[in-house]
């Protein structure tokens, strides 16, 4: 359990964190979600106590990091898999992180084959592929076989093969009633492991809601219809269910605030025939997109702009 | 749930010093310099000692003498002081250390621990091995030798092993709070030389009551200070005082910083 209170952080001029409060409950995957310099890795670092806060607090397991007497039997982290020493090789990597938390040499070996890397532990680290070291991060951690993991944008350079393991990890460790928070831009990253989500941009708290509402909350969710005697039917659900109803032409409507039972007796009752009646819901990186259009802090110029220039 | 001791902290500040190539290669570059130039300049003094005056000959003595080599050991020893902490922060690595370890304090002690055991291993087979060398050439040229046994060598020696971290320790201290590998570098090389330097030009009362209380002076004051002429001399008490203060300091104005600024 991270439990985070009005947790603000200032660099200079710029409020990378603002004011934000939430927790991160255990037994299911958080995605923490925002755009590139949304505050991210900022919290994270914050949570680590890496950074100290501006204001606010932040706890893991109800304790400040700072003052948990084993931090890596209750945290886990990987923040930047490539923040390594690369003359070292990832046995002697995990060995002085394993001492460091008190562990045995033989957990070294365990973690190490649990991440598919014990072929390759004499190797010098700096050698390895990004995907490797992503696994190496992964396996320190595992370390402490922490109740807490933490992940920045973990799958950045991972074949789809190690994509494909990292969320089979991801919802396993959950699983065993762990408490994951896994940060990414990308929201499609998130729809396969996440079942709960936090959005941020520009440091401010966005939503905080299961993956299922996220979808739900986007205007961009509706249901497509095709009958007919479509003219009919929009008055219908305009009189009786006051829902919006947008015709495209050749029998086609674009109906939103209602879901397909609803339609479909409807037109039943008054005997309308009905060639297609299909939900659109938006993907979560539509609804991604909705939610932090105004939080983003590097915009491209849409490019039909730039040419009429 | 019980707490990570004292001694985990430093057995992986220790792997992950002895781990690194790098660090193998600073602490034998260190041993052979020193031998190296011992030998060849107690070779020097054995050849040339027919040609030696009265007061040169007074001068000479062969504890002190041999001990020129450390020289090297003193200019390498400390990057090993800057490199264990500067390496953390150029890789990114100190993010992964104050995860395991969010305890700075400790942190800081315990590599800076580590630098003082490892420093002071290889300078007790630098001192003792310059110390020999010297001795056995000194025997071949049928010069007066020193012993183990008397009490003014015994000091020296101990003195210089003991002393051996001092610099190095500075080097942690001064990592930490520059975070540069070559800041750090430039930094304690003036520190070690500067005093030498600039010492002899100075009038007396500024070499005697300033130059003397820096970290250099105050070492060579404890080790050989008994036996040899220096530059700039305290009481043997007072320079062991301001050892401990130099040390004192830099420690702790580095723990302030390592404490207080955001990783």
């Amino acid at each position: 359990m991270i439990e985070v209170r009005e947790l603000s952080k200032r660099f200079g001029d710029a409020l990378a964190v603002d004011r934000l409060s939430f927790d991160v409950r255990p037994g299911v995957v958080t995605g923490f979600l925002g755009p590139n310099g949304a505050g991210k890795s900022t919290t994270m670092r914050l949570i680590l106590g890496l950074d100290e806060p501006t204001s606010g607090s932040v706890t893991v397991a109800r304790r400040s990091y700072r003052d948990l007497p084993a931090p890596m039997q209750e945290v886990g982290a990987l923040l930047d898999a490539k923040a390594i020493h690369g003359k070292r090789s990832a046995h002697q990597h995990l060995r002085w992180l394993a001492q460091a938390g008190g562990f045995p040499r033989q957990r070294v070996d365990e973690v190490l084959e649990l991440v598919g890397l014990a072929a390759v532990a004499g190797r010098r680290v700096g050698g390895f592929s990004l995907g490797m070291q992503q696994r190496l991060g992964m396996a320190a951690a595992l370390l402490g076989n922490p109740q807490t993991l933490l992940f920045d944008e973990p799958v950045n350079g991972l074949d789809p093969e190690g994509v494909l393991w990292v969320r089979n990890l991801f919802k396993g460790l959950a699983h065993e009633g762990r408490t994951i928070l896994v940060s990414s831009h990308l929201m499609s990253e998130m729809e396969e492991t996440a079942e709960h989500v936090l959005v941020i941009g520009r440091g401010r708290l966005l939503a905080d809601l299961s993956i299922g509402e996220f979808t739900q909350r986007s205007s961009g969710s509706h249901v497509c219809v095709v009958s007919p005697e479509a003219t009919r039917l929009t008055s219908l659900l305009l009189e009786q269910v006051g829902s919006a109803v947008t015709s495209n032409g050749d029998g086609g409507l674009s109906v939103a605030g209602i879901d397909t039972a609803r339609i479909g007796d409807i037109a039943a009752e008054h005997g309308i025939r009905l060639h297609e009646l299909t939900p659109q819901r938006a993907s979560l990186e539509d609804a991604f997109m909705e939610l932090t259009r105004e939080s983003v802090e590097y915009r491209a110029q849409p490019a039909a702009e730039k040419i009429g220039r | 749930m019980t707490s990570v001791p004292f001694a985990a902290t430093a057995a992986s500040e220790w792997t992950k010093l002895t781990s690194l190539r790098s660090t193998r290669i600073v602490a034998a570059l260190s041993v052979a310099l020193a031998l190296a130039a011992t030998t060849v300049g107690a070779i020097l003094t054995g050849r040339s000692w027919d040609s030696w005056g009265t007061a040169a000959r007074a001068d000479f003595d062969p504890t002190v003498y041999p001990l020129i080599g450390g020289i090297f050991a003193s200019i390498l020893l400390p990057i090993l002081g800057v490199t264990a902490v500067t390496a953390e922060y150029s890789t990114g690595m100190i993010r992964l250390t104050l995860t395991a370890t969010p305890r700075r304090g400790r942190l800081l002690l315990a590599k800076t621990s580590v630098i003082a055991a490892a420093t002071m291993l290889v300078g007790l087979v630098t001192v003792l091995g310059m110390f020999v060398i010297g001795q056995v050439v000194y025997g071949l040229y049928g010069l007066d030798a020193a012993n183990f046994g008397d009490g003014g060598t015994l000091r020296a020696l101990l003195g210089s092993i003991v002393l051996a971290p001092v610099f190095p320790i500075i080097a942690v201290a001064l990592a930490t709070l520059l975070r540069s590998t070559a800041g750090a570098i430039t930094t304690i090389l003036v520190a070690i030389f500067l005093p030498s330097i600039v010492g002899s030009l100075l009038p007396d009362w500024w070499r005697e009551n300033v130059v003397a209380v820096l970290p250099g002076p105050a070492i060579d004051t404890i080790t050989i200070s008994h036996l040899t002429d220096v530059e700039s001399s305290l009481p043997t008490g007072v320079a062991v005082l301001a050892v401990a203060a130099w040390l004192g300091a830099f420690l702790g104005a580095a723990q302030l910083a390592f404490v207080r600024r955001d990783a």
